[in-house]
């Protein structure tokens, strides 16, 4: 593990390097440009023009080289490896960065992974990774160009996911934690209006409304002294509650109970497919509860054998999950595809390598300064076993199965066999009808088998599409196609026409839901869009709160929102203007109707 | 509103209450932004529309370079790690959906930008000259 946050230091079981020992000031600062740039080239004029600016040395060529091979000295005993790290390019230098674990790396996985998870393993994520700073990145470098930039970066970094972890933490009703990190939130930024709005929240939500309204008023001081400003409305109106006496959970944000897939990833709703989906998520659960199962899924190519996978890991809790696709360039690298699904499924651990030197076979990573050894594969196997055993639950998700390399095959039949009471399952995809006979694939002796047919007319029914299954075959990649091209997604020459055709892409329901939802003032509640759609508030919410995971609305504690304004604004601008016209007209009957519901919310958005 | 209508020129860019930025990513520039947008960055429209996108998020050129290729590949992409650079020299944590769309031929990416920390800034110089 090498780590920016605090001083720099390098670790290695039970070696540890810190920023004296590596061959003196150059030497270190170095190695601090070179894992700046993340595993990219720097080239040598940039390295000297960083390292001396205006005033090089006579030779500052052979001085850099000098650097570098005391560097390297330093870095590792083992020569070979230390050239593997320190790599050296035409007129460049690059630090392997894949070759070990770099602290900054895994506090972004950890951030960027909580956006796409639910709310408690978010908050588990933002914690782990808050967890990693120990300090300002580069502390030791407090001047230095190179470190500057990327300090200020990841000075807004962690702003962020205190900020998130915050809201976590109240969501979770958590409010202690929640002000905690809402105060070092507002320590990094004085200025931050959501810093000081969560932590008045956490105040009143701890029965503390005095504190609250007093964090107000100096931040409102502050703000006006400072900057010639007010609190936005949002944190006035929060202050009008807290006065109010306002019940506070109306105030919360609501926790994100489903784990959330790519949002690129999937833009229609899966057709079909339930009982090969339950069939899936039941072999799972026995081989969490009994020992490790292996499940395959089969199926030729376009029939959604990635997309069941996809739908299945949203779906999987309280368990570890590591996702690789096997690749038929890499077909001759042994474990890759195994190595990269059990680092999806342990990001975040820090893994250690002494106790099962013969690890590092499958991970090599975790074998940074020990000369490098060959293991027996039985040696390998029993690791990866009782690396298994050690992070269960786990479940190990590998699609493209057919160019899995041989190793990677034979491991997964040995923990199959090996496994017992193990709580693991992993879970394959294969085009098993594209490989041959003698193929190693053959021999694998799945526990559960999903061997997936084209859709049937009846699971095409829904969609209303005529000759929709004649034309497609009941292929779900043809399918998504037609989909596609008859929402021209792809052709679109203009901006609001892609924002469009993304909207469109949430299904027929999400599209009229968001565009009903554009002619309401902002945020809005449930009930009112489902009295202007006729539906049921209940159902409407459930669909409002999963375009939330698609990242197209907001909770905005009970009301949501559209994320970006713009794309109500594009929604708004698309409904006809006799559309429009009988909206307002539903509208402003249900709002005769009923007095909860403002008039002067609904007719307002309909004319701004 | 007609379908075919360039947004970028259009009010709803112009007057959204979000950031919003429409990039050149081959040429590292920014071709449009909004109020809102010059106004998080603290920026005049003429001087942001000079300033490289590198210079908005110095420190994370690769990233950037790898969400962009995300953005060509699949159309759009997002993200909650990436900061901004304010011309104060603040970093503002965000969160950035890109899509993608194509102009005159040219590949353009929309950028909409919440900040996270709904920093507040002080009206720029400008809003009094």
């Amino acid at each position: 593990m090498i780590r920016l946050f605090g001083p720099l230091s390098v670790e290695d079981g039970e070696r540890k390097l810190g920023p004296r020992d590596l061959g003196g000031t150059r030497p270190k600062q170095v190695l601090e440009i070179l894992l700046t740039a993340r595993g990219h080239r720097v080239p040598t004029d940039r390295l000297i023009e960083l390292l001396w600016g205006r005033e090089p040395p006579g030779d500052p060529t052979g001085s850099l080289q000098t650097f570098v091979s005391v560097l390297r000295r330093h870095l590792t005993p083992e020569r070979e490896r230390a050239r593997e790290l320190v790599v050296t390019e035409p007129e460049a230098y690059r630090f392997a960065t894949e070759l070990v674990a770099l602290d900054l790396d895994r506090f972004d996985q950890l951030l960027e992974g909580s956006a796409r998870e639910p709310t408690r393993l978010a908050r588990a994520s933002l914690e782990q990774a808050l967890g990693l700073v120990r300090g300002e990145v580069f502390e030791d470098e407090p001047y230095a160009a190179w470190a500057l930039d990327l300090r200020g970066s990841y000075q807004g970094r962690i702003l962020g996911a205190h900020l998130e972890a915050a809201e976590a933490a109240l969501a979770e009703l958590d409010f202690a934690a929640a002000l905690a990190h809402a105060e070092a939130a507002a320590a990094l930024d004085r200025f931050s209006e959501r810093a000081h709005r969560t932590e008045m929240l956490a105040l009143y939500a701890l029965d503390r409304p005095h504190e609250a309204l007093g964090r107000y008023r100096s931040f409102r001081m502050r703000l006006d002294e400072e900057l010639g400003l007010e609190p936005t409305a949002e944190t006035r109106a929060l202050e009008a509650a807290v006065i109010r006496q306002e019940d506070v959970h109306s105030l919360l944000p609501r926790p994100i109970r489903r784990a959330q897939a790519d949002p690129g990833e999937r833009a229609f709703r899966l057709f079909g497919r339930i009982a090969e989906l339950e069939a899936l998520k039941q072999a799972v659960r026995n081989a969490i509860g009994g020992g490790v199962a292996l499940i395959q899924i089969e199926g030729e190519t376009g029939l959604g054998k990635t997309r069941l996978i996809d739908e299945l890991s949203a779906e999987l809790e309280d368990v570890r999950v590591g996702r690789a696709s096997c690749s038929e360039l890499e077909r001759h690298l042994p474990y890759v595809p195994l190595a990269a699904a059990l680092r999806d499924a342990l990001t975040g651990v820090d893994l250690d390598a002494a106790p099962l030197p013969a690890l590092s076979q499958i991970l090599p990573e975790l074998a940074l300064v020990e000369a490098k050894h060959e293991f027996d594969e039985l040696d390998v196997l029993e690791a990866l076993v009782a690396l298994i055993v050690k992070h269960a639950p786990l479940v190990l998700l590998l699609d493209d199965l057919q160019w899995a390399d041989p190793r990677t095959l034979a491991a997964l039949e040995y923990l199959r066999r090996r496994g017992g009471d193990v709580s693991a399952a992993l879970v394959t995809a294969a085009r098993a009808t594209d490989v041959s006979p003698e193929h190693p694939l053959r021999r694998l002796k799945p526990d559960a088998l999903v061997a997936l047919e084209p859709l049937s007319p009846d699971e095409l029914a829904p969609l209303g599409i005529p000759g929709l299954y004649e034309s497609t075959g009941g292929n779900p990649r043809f399918v998504t196609e037609t989909l596609a091209n008859g929402r021209s997604a792809a052709l679109s020459p203009t901006l609001t026409e892609a924002l469009l055709a993304q909207c469109r892409g949430e299904g027929t329901w999400g599209y009229r839901v968001l565009v009903a939802a554009s002619v309401l003032g902002q945020p809005f509640e449930p009930e009112p869009l489902a009295d202007l759609l006729g539906t049921d508030a209940a159902e409407l919410t459930e669909e409002l709160e999963r375009l939330c995971e698609r990242r197209i609305l907001r909770i905005e504690g009970l009301r949501f929102r559209f994320r970006y304004d713009l794309v109500r604004q594009v929604l708004l601008a698309s409904i006809s203007p006799a559309r429009q016209r009988l909206l307002h007209q539903r509208l402003a009957a249900l709002a005769a109707e009923s007095s909860p519901f403002s008039i002067t919310q609904t007719t307002s958005s309909m004319t701004g | 509103m007609p379908r075919g209508r360039n947004l970028i020129s259009g009010t709803i860019f112009e007057h959204a209450n979000e950031p919003a930025y429409v990039m050149d990513p081959q040429h590292d520039r920014i071709l449009a932004a909004n109020d809102a947008g010059c106004a998080m960055l603290g920026y005049t429209r003429e001087e942001l529309l000079e300033t490289p996108i590198s210079r908005i998020h110095p420190a994370e050129l690769a990233e950037l370079q790898e969400l962009l290729e995300r953005v060509l590949r699949e159309g759009r992409a997002s993200t909650i790690k990436l900061t901004c650079r304010t011309k104060r020299g603040t970093f503002l944590p965000t969160e950035i959906s890109l899509h993608g769309f194509e102009a005159g031929g040219r590949i353009q990416i929309l950028g909409l930008v919440q900040d996270r920390s709904e920093h507040r800034q002080p009206a720029p110089d400008w809003a009094f000259g």
